[in-house]
């Protein structure tokens, strides 16, 4: 219900922001709806207006005859003019302004008319004042005498260069001897002489500023007036001024210089905007602007209308307002904020009939929920059947009344089945504890049957010991024909240089070219060879006589030996061996065996690196020692163990050799020689550029 | 049967390249060639005889087969390669007439066996010594 309130109200704020914000849209479009309006009434009035007192113009300018209007006797007077003053109420002074500079010139007064007569010439002079009662027709002369000075009018100027017969208006001024904003309508007029004069009437336009300032949401605004040739008229507060006077109030410190601006936009407006709305075809102009603009913090809107008023009268009325505007939207604040304020009604009102809703709903089905928590907890008493008018809530409670029935009932037959199952429990009980007995017979029997198979798996493990021996057998074996190999080519070299020296000595016989110093030498030489190959006897020898005890030995002489048996079957396969030993220390150990692994790790390198076709056969092996563990580290560069083969190296009959070259033994028995009886490790990883195959043995054993 | 006497009338005029790596063999070797050419150009491997042999020409090679880098087979093809009548003996331990064959088939004129033996030494020489001195005449 809260949450509903708060809801309500937020809507309501929501909807008078919103309003507001239409309110101004709308307050402009009623600004510019009451501004059009009034400067149409304005154009109404001048154009009523215009045509008429130009026709009276041409009318006085052809019946009377100037000399008789110079007189402003009261005939002339009576008979011609005041019948047009009569009729236009807006006119106030009629002229007559000569090329020689004489004027004659008659104002409306209070009492009646005042006439005034500069007989000067062009540099201007003075004027002679009467004053003419209205009703006696009686004349007096008036002591003030004012400077007049014609020929520097700037009206003057203008007419006097238009062409003949052609009305033209002056632009809004203040016009002489009245409070009042008005123009000059002017018509000059060449005589029969070629003189020419120009007829003249000063036009009030009060019925504009009266129109403007007579509605009251304009009021406040300012208005003015702006000719094609820039001279403006301000209205303001009542009070109006020209062009000229502003600048001269402004100098004295009374004129509101913000009304100048506002002007001075809509001038600015009117220079910009002057060429397009003139080139545009007459009927599609653009008559009228509404502008906005922001002036000193204030948001001003402004109406721009160009009034074309008939008979050569055109200029731009614009209206200004700012803090008036608000006005208008006080004006529609009425309704703008009756339409939240109704929306806020509608929502309570809803809200009040969705709360007698929501009762007339919660108290059934707060029932049926109570009722469901009990069917939910399993009480499934009967109690206070639910009768509600609302058709969906009476079927609801009557399914879940049906829903309570039928849970009861089958609640009754499961606790009916429980009762029977429960028998049936027990007697399969028995039946599982009978079965049990017999699985302790099965045990007992399994138990006997265990150690039966105790007895069979220690003679099958000694068959499989049997099977070593035999696999250690054929291994060794295996490598006997390796070491045959090895020894052929450890072999040649030597006789071959044997043979060659005896050629050497066959020769020299022959040809007689023979000394003793020579033949001792060569005979040297072979006793050399014979005990190198001697040497080589010895190092198979003591590689095929097992080792029983532990012997003191330098593992970089028992790889020396190595290589030298296989040395030269790895040379004459251009396999290049690199030594880097920096251990010589005496170690307790095997040598024999050790050089089995040894041989057997290199031939292994030789085998795979010949396969392989590598382009710079090489194996690095290197002897050091860490943390008093000696190491010897035996790589090749032929690419590597395939990853997934690595753990299956050291398996027994694993090879990747052909049956005639490999039994696959070999890495099988290395790795039992150095882990049974070195208590060392035999272990193989993959580096850059081939396999490396470590053994670790500890210093001391 | 031609004896040492009789090769060395025809070898004497013929150039010889012997191209060995094993030193010990190299020396004892070259002094039983010594006794029956005198001009002889030593190269230790195969690349090393190949050098030698582009500049100048030689009327003889003696090769040993398993060498560094260069093998005896390798050479005597690059060689045939420059020359396709440049006589090539290869000296080797490898008896077996398929390879022998199939070294022929690259080239090679002729297989001395080790270990040396000097009458076949000289039985293999002498015809192809005589072959050269005589079209050098």
């Amino acid at each position: 219900m809260k949450s509903f309130t708060i809801l309500s109200i937020f809507m309501s704020i929501a909807f008078v922001v919103a309003f507001l914000f239409v309110g101004f849209m709308q307050s402009t479009i009623i600004f510019e709806n009451i501004t059009n309006e009034s400067i149409h009434k304005v154009e109404q009035e001048l154009k009523k207006m215009t045509a008429p007192i130009e026709t009276s113009l041409k009318i006085v300018s052809k019946l009377s005859k100037i000399d008789h209007l110079k007189n402003m006797n009261s005939q002339n007077i009576n008979q011609v003019l005041i019948p047009i003053f009569n009729d236009f109420p807006q006119i106030v002074s009629f002229k007559i302004a000569g090329e020689d500079g004489s004027v004659y010139m008659l104002y409306k007064s209070k009492d009646g008319w005042m006439i005034g007569h500069v007989k000067s010439n062009q540099n201007g002079g003075k004027a002679l004042w009467f004053s003419m009662n209205k009703d006696t027709g009686e004349t007096k002369e008036l002591k003030s005498e004012m400077p007049f000075r014609l020929g520097k009018s700037s009206l003057f100027k203008k007419v006097i260069k238009s062409e003949s017969n052609q009305i033209v208006w002056s632009d809004p001024r203040k016009l002489p001897f009245s409070n009042t904003m008005g123009m000059t309508v002017s018509l000059p007029i060449k005589n029969q002489e070629g003189q020419i004069f120009i007829f003249a009437f000063d036009v009030e336009l009060s019925s504009f500023s009266d129109i403007l300032t007579n509605i009251s949401s304009l009021k406040q605004g300012t208005h003015f007036l702006i000719s094609d040739n820039k001279q403006y008229v301000i209205l303001e507060n009542n009070n109006f001024y020209n062009s000229e006077e502003q600048k001269t109030l402004a100098q004295s410190g009374y004129a509101n210089w913000n009304v100048e601006n506002y002007v001075d936009y809509g001038i600015q407006y009117w220079e910009e905007n002057k060429d397009d709305i003139k080139r545009a075809p007459v009927g599609h102009r653009k008559k009228h602007e509404l502008f906005y603009y922001r002036y000193e913090g204030a948001d001003l809107i402004g109406n721009l209308r160009y009034l074309e008023c008939g008979s050569n009268l055109s200029f731009w009325v614009g209206i200004i307002l700012d803090e008036d505007k608000n006005i208008i939207i006080k004006r529609d604040m009425g309704y703008l904020i009756a339409i939240p304020i109704i929306l806020c009604l509608a929502l309570l009102i809803a809200f009040r009939m969705a709360h007698s809703m929501t009762k007339k709903y919660t108290i059934p089905i707060g029932k049926l929920v109570e009722r469901s928590i009990k069917i939910a907890q399993m009480d499934l008493l009967e109690s206070d059947p639910i009768k509600t008018p609302i058709i969906e809530l009476q079927q609801l409670a009557d399914s879940q009344e049906t829903m309570r029935i039928e849970l009861k009932h089958a609640t009754e037959q499961l606790e009916e089945w429980g009762n029977t199952c429960s028998l049936q429990v027990i007697e399969r009980t028995k039946e599982v504890e009978a079965k049990s007995t017999e699985l302790a017979k099965l045990n007992s029997e399994l138990a006997e049957l265990n150690k039966n198979l105790e007895k069979k798996v220690t003679i099958e493990v000694e068959a499989s010991s049997r099977k070593d021996k035999i696999m250690f057998q054929s291994a060794r074996q295996a490598q006997m024909g390796e070491m045959l190999s090895m020894i052929a080519h450890q072999w040649r070299q030597p006789l071959s240089s044997i043979s060659t020296i005896t050629g050497s000595m066959l020769v020299y016989l022959e040809l007689g070219t023979f000394d003793q110093e020579q033949f001792k030498e060569l005979l040297n030489d072979i006793n050399n060879h014979a005990q190198y190959l001697s040497g080589t006897i010895n190092d198979f020898r003591n590689f095929f006589k097992p080792n029983k005890d532990k012997q003191p030995a330098v593992l970089a002489d028992v790889m020396d030996q190595s290589i030298n048996i296989i040395g030269k079957s790895l040379a004459y396969k251009s396999i290049q061996v690199n030594t880097d030993y920096h251990q010589k220390m005496e170690i307790l150990t095997f040598p024999n065996e050790l050089m089995q692994v040894f041989l057997n790790i290199l031939k292994n390198a030789q085998d795979v690196l010949l396969e392989r076709k590598i382009k710079i056969p090489t194996i690095n092996i290197q002897i050091s020692e860490e943390n008093e563990t000696q190491v010897v580290e035996i790589s090749d560069n032929a690419g590597g163990i395939p990853e997934e083969l690595l753990p299956k190296v050291f398996e027994p009959y694993f090879s990747t050799k052909d049956e005639k070259t490999g039994t696959g033994l070999g890495l099988y028995m290395s790795q039992l020689i150095i882990e049974k009886h070195c208590y060392g490790n035999l272990s193989v990883t993959n580096l850059e550029k081939g396999a490396c195959f470590k053994i670790t043995m500890p210093s001391k054993q | 049967m031609p004896g040492a006497k009789e090769l060395i009338e025809y070898s004497k005029k013929c150039s010889l390249l012997y191209v060995e790596d094993d030193e010990r063999l190299r020396t004892d070797t070259l002094r039983l060639l010594d006794m029956f050419f005198n001009n002889i150009e030593v190269a230790t491997n195969g690349k090393e005889g190949l050098d030698v042999f582009q500049p100048r020409q030689f009327d003889i090679v003696i090769s040993d087969l398993f060498m560094p880098i260069i093998d005896g087979a390798e050479l005597s093809r690059r060689i045939k390669h420059i020359d396709p009548n440049q006589m090539i003996i290869i000296l080797s331990a490898h008896d077996e007439y398929e390879f022998t064959e199939k070294l022929k088939k690259t080239g090679v004129s002729d297989f001395i066996f080790k270990p040396l033996d000097l009458q076949k030494f000289i039985d293999v020489l002498f015809p192809i010594c005589k072959n050269i001195a005589d079209n050098k005449l």
